[in-house]
């Protein structure tokens, strides 16, 4: 088989203009869908990741076509890759999963996701032949005091937005991040989100990186398993 | 607030690539390329918190 449906997202089914992908609808919901050459999908594998790789080309069109989706209706985000056989198979995955399908579609209504980064301060490298040993353990100490209070900081900022959000998901932390959190925020919420975000950045003293907003990739995590 | 136009790639390949949800059954075609792409990424995004 070298032809698929490549399924970009779920939502209501709807009018849309997609300039290209289509909706397979099936009781009011719809399947977003293009068809697909499979040797596209093959030899994607990289070193580095560029945003001329075909890689990022297919994602950024992926996310283009969710986005678009996004801006009129709640869209349930497939991951990518999904490729399904037939328009039958299709219109089986939105009958068998209709509810659940219906459900998350609630969930995510009117709600948008944001990406919030906090990194580590970048430190000044110590001269350590300048140093005492007592002023090296005085650094030494006051490192650790500063990394403690930055962690802290950012479990604050962490706790407050979460208190603002209607979900929120940590990823595990890697080198030198504090936190890296999505965010899934009501319409209606939005506005007191960011004000909150800009009040405890400045107050905390933060670097933080924001990114959004998102279709809710974040808060899609589920699995239709055999349709 | 702030504007989507300067996600990184790096935040759009965690999103679309390892995020939103999984369709598994008879109705879906396996692309074993895809897979690879998932494992890539993810010691990808393992080692990159200091590189950039």
């Amino acid at each position: 088989m070298s032809r698929g449906l490549y399924a970009y997202a779920i939502t209501r089914d709807q009018p849309v203009d997609l300039a290209g992908p289509w909706l397979i609808g099936h009781r009011g919901l719809a399947l977003v869908v293009a068809e697909v050459e499979l040797a596209r999908f093959a030899g994607l594998e990289f070193e580095e990741p560029s945003e001329d790789s075909p890689l990022a080309v297919l994602a950024r069109y992926h996310d283009a076509v969710v986005r678009s989706v996004f801006r009129h209706a709640p869209v349930l985000p497939l991951r990518f890759g999904t490729v399904l056989d037939s328009v039958d198979a299709a219109v089986r995955l939105l009958s068998a999963r209709h509810e659940e399908v219906s459900a998350w579609l609630s969930r995510v209504e009117g709600r948008q996701e944001w990406g919030v980064k906090v990194r580590a301060a970048q430190r000044e490298p110590a001269h350590l032949d300048d140093v005492s040993g007592t002023a090296y353990l005085t650094l030494r100490r006051q490192r650790l005091v500063d990394a403690d209070l930055a962690r802290r900081a950012a479990a604050t900022l962490h706790q407050a937005l979460r208190d603002r959000a209607d979900e929120s998901v940590c990823r595990d932390l890697t080198r030198d991040l504090l936190l890296e959190g999505a965010y899934l925020v009501d319409a209606g919420h939005e506005e007191e989100f960011h004000a909150e975000l800009g009040r405890l950045t400045a107050e905390l003293g933060l670097s933080v990186e924001i990114t959004g907003p998102w279709p809710p990739y974040s808060f899609t995590k589920v699995e239709f398993a055999d349709a | 607030m702030p504007e989507h136009g300067t996600a990184s790639l790096v935040d759009l390949l965690d999103r679309v690539v390892h995020r939103g949800a999984v369709v598994r059954g008879d109705v879906v075609i396996a692309l074993a390329g895809v897979e690879l792409i998932r494992l890539d990424l993810r010691l990808l995004l393992i080692g990159i918190g200091g590189g950039r």
